[in-house]
């Protein structure tokens, strides 16, 4: 059973006095359950706006089909809803109250204990400044405190979204610790959007990116690498030049030595990298360095979202 | 986040998940609302200050206070008798009586009502007592019931809510059962305030007159409808703030209506008047409702004299439409909770 189920999910927003808006347009998404599945896209890709629909904040077009733990959206959120966590943006307390009564208050209306409170405060590390007031509270702490909320009611599906925002290094560090336990408990899905490539690419089992509202791949992060992979060699031989040629004349595509030694040559689109090993050994080019080259999510991002940028 | 990375173990779903307790979770939400209890704070000091003022205003007149009273009684009788003797010299002839009226004498007039310290009567008093308490509880729960959302709104701590009870007719339906409970105990802490303020004005410097028969219910009557009048209140600021979404653009609506459009319909539409909503304030909790008199419009009976134009509200009438009042400004805020996108 997935944790989410998006089927050709559609948003408009219309405002007076505006053209409308298209947020979604017939979005298909599917986070199996357990582990972490990553959502990207660029600013305006609509990441927001899923999760906003997934949690019942905003009503979608009609037409699409939406399923949260098994449960149909928004019909049957109430009835899972105790097994969701989800912070969303910046965390939405009130201000005048400490962190620790912001938190009970939360739990109070779900019945959550109170004990549960001091443990999520504990996991967050925020338990020394439980009693300060929220609007004292630095940007870190704010978020800290909005993933101890999610945390509260030990969710099945946990939806972070921008969770390392106003976070310091360490702080970074042990959210994406926390999130790969998480996602590893074998018990949590995690849902965690981000604008920060580097963290899907090290948290997230899997994958989807959005573009202008619409799922333009999705799939485990290594496949999704893959179909951003270049088949690009970087080889090191003493005389570049020389190997360039001998390469060249093999039906190799091959740019010119990059490196200011001149020792080191890309080749691209190479399907087998034994081929160039030979033929570079039989011209007596022997190789200092053989390494693919290989692609990043960020790469494979631009490539997939076709963002010059 | 260093101390403990591991999230902590799942609650057991019969020990951590007992039944939701919204109605709980958002008494203790109002309670802790540190503005509201700086309101009630001073809502205490203010009734501390007015029995004191109370205790210095009324007290048994000496000698000298009644032989001061009865000598200003001399003084306006003479007045009158110097008034009257000159109206009897233009009179015409034989209608000196009718077209003057009879001698005023010293008999007509309480030394009482004449002396600078009168003992407080609770008689007199105790309506009158319990509709200013009533109109300065409603003010208050007006400010409380905007604030109580105009804050949440602010905070949006009412959207984090809806991530834990999705159902948003529930969560209003919780804020605005809160308030309302809240608003009733505001307006019976009033009445009992006024009730506490008068036995203390009438053990320490009242009379110790026997009070007529039907007192107490006619008092509780007048009583009860001004704790009806605050619960109003505070759901009609409630409404106005959920609506505007904003505590300060809500109490600024306050402001312009009663301030300049009551006070330009009063001027320009006077006719209008059964339909204000301070009008059917005080008829809904003065004894027998309220009386307008319109004297911008009149007709001449037979006799030549001029019938001005009346409204009366009865007691019912304005409750029915405070009421009305405070259900659509409610219903319109949560119908737009209930259908728009929150974000």
């Amino acid at each position: 059973m997935p944790a989410v189920h998006m089927t050709s999910v559609s948003k408009t927003y219309r405002r007076r006095g505006r053209p409308p808006q298209k947020a979604l347009d017939s979005l298909d998404l599917v986070v199996d359950s357990g582990g972490v599945h990553g959502f990207l896209g660029p600013n305006g890709s609509g990441k927001t706006t899923s999760i906003r629909v997934l949690l019942g904040l905003v009503r979608p077009d009609p037409g699409g089909e939406i399923r949260l733990l098994d449960a149909p959206v928004p019909a049957g959120l109430p009835d899972v809803i105790g097994a969701v966590g989800a912070l969303v943006e910046t965390p939405l307390f009130f201000p005048g109250f400490s962190g620790r009564l912001n938190l009970q208050l939360l739990a109070e209306a779900a019945g959550v204990s109170r004990a549960r409170v001091e443990e999520c405060l504990e996991t967050v590390d925020l338990r020394d400044r439980a009693e300060d007031r929220f609007k004292g509270y630095s940007l870190g702490m704010k978020q800290r405190l909005g993933i101890a909320a999610a945390l509260l009611k030990a969710p099945r599906l946990l939806i972070l979204d921008e969770p390392s925002n106003g976070l310091d290094p360490a702080g970074i560090r042990d959210v994406r610790e926390l999130i790969r336990r998480l996602g590893a408990d074998g018990r949590t899905t995690v849902l965690l959007s981000s604008h920060l490539l580097a963290e899907i690419q090290q948290v997230c089992d899997s994958v989807s990116i959005l573009a202008r509202g619409r799922c333009v791949a999705s799939g485990p992060v290594s496949e999704v690498l893959a179909r951003g992979a270049s088949g690009d060699l970087r080889v090191r031989v003493p005389d570049a030049a020389a190997a360039a040629a001998v390469l060249s004349a093999a039906g190799f595509a091959v740019a010119p030595p990059e490196h200011p030694d001149g020792r080191t040559l890309l080749v691209h689109g190479v399907p087998a990298p034994g081929e160039v090993t030979r033929i570079l050994a039989a011209h007596g080019h022997y190789l200092e360095e053989l390494t693919p080259v290989t692609a990043d999510l960020e790469s494979a991002f631009l490539a997939i979202t076709g963002d010059p940028a | 986040m260093s101390a403990v990375v591991e999230q902590p173990p799942a609650p057991a779903r019969d020990e951590g998940y007992v039944h939701p307790s919204l109605l709980r979770a958002e008494f203790h939400r109002f309670r802790s609302r540190r503005f509201i209890q700086v309101l009630l704070a001073a809502a205490l000091v203010g009734w501390l200050a007015a029995v004191v003022i109370g205790l210095f205003q009324f007290g048994e007149p000496d000698e000298g206070d009644l032989a001061a009273a009865r000598a200003e009684i001399a003084q306006m009788v003479e007045q009158q008798e110097v008034w009257r003797q000159q109206c009897l010299d233009d009179a015409p002839p034989g209608e000196e009586e009718s077209f003057c009226g009879p001698e005023i004498t010293a008999a007509e007039f309480r030394t009482e009502d004449f002396v600078g310290t009168a003992p407080f009567d609770l008689e007199q008093s105790a309506s009158g007592g319990a509709m200013g308490f009533g109109a300065a509880a409603a003010a208050l729960a007006f400010l409380i019931g905007a604030t109580w959302i105009g804050a949440e709104w602010s905070s949006r701590s009412v959207v984090a809510l809806l991530f834990w009870v999705p159902r948003r007719m529930q969560v209003m339906g919780a804020k605005v059962t809160v308030l309302a409970v809240a608003a009733a105990a505001l307006g019976v802490a009033a009445q009992l305030g006024w009730l506490a303020m008068a036995w203390i004005l009438r053990i320490a410097v009242g009379t110790d007159d026997p009070l007529p028969s039907g007192f107490w219910g006619d008092l509780l009557a007048t009583q009860g409808r001004c704790v009806l009048l605050v619960v109003f209140a505070a759901l009609a600021g409630f409404g106005l703030a959920n609506l505007i979404r904003n505590t300060g653009a809500a109490l600024g609506v306050g402001f312009v209506y009663f301030a300049i459009v009551e006070n330009a319909v009063r001027v320009m539409r006077p006719e209008w008047q059964p339909a204000l909503l301070t009008n059917n304030a005080a008829a809904l909790v003065a004894p027998g409702g309220l009386r307008i008199v319109d004297y911008e419009n009149f007709t001449v009976d037979a006799d030549g004299n001029q019938v001005f134009e009346e409204f009366v509200i009865g007691n019912l009438q304005a409750g029915i439409v405070l009421g009305v009042v405070a259900a659509v400004v409610i219903g319109l805020g949560v119908l737009l909770f209930q259908r728009r996108d929150v974000h």
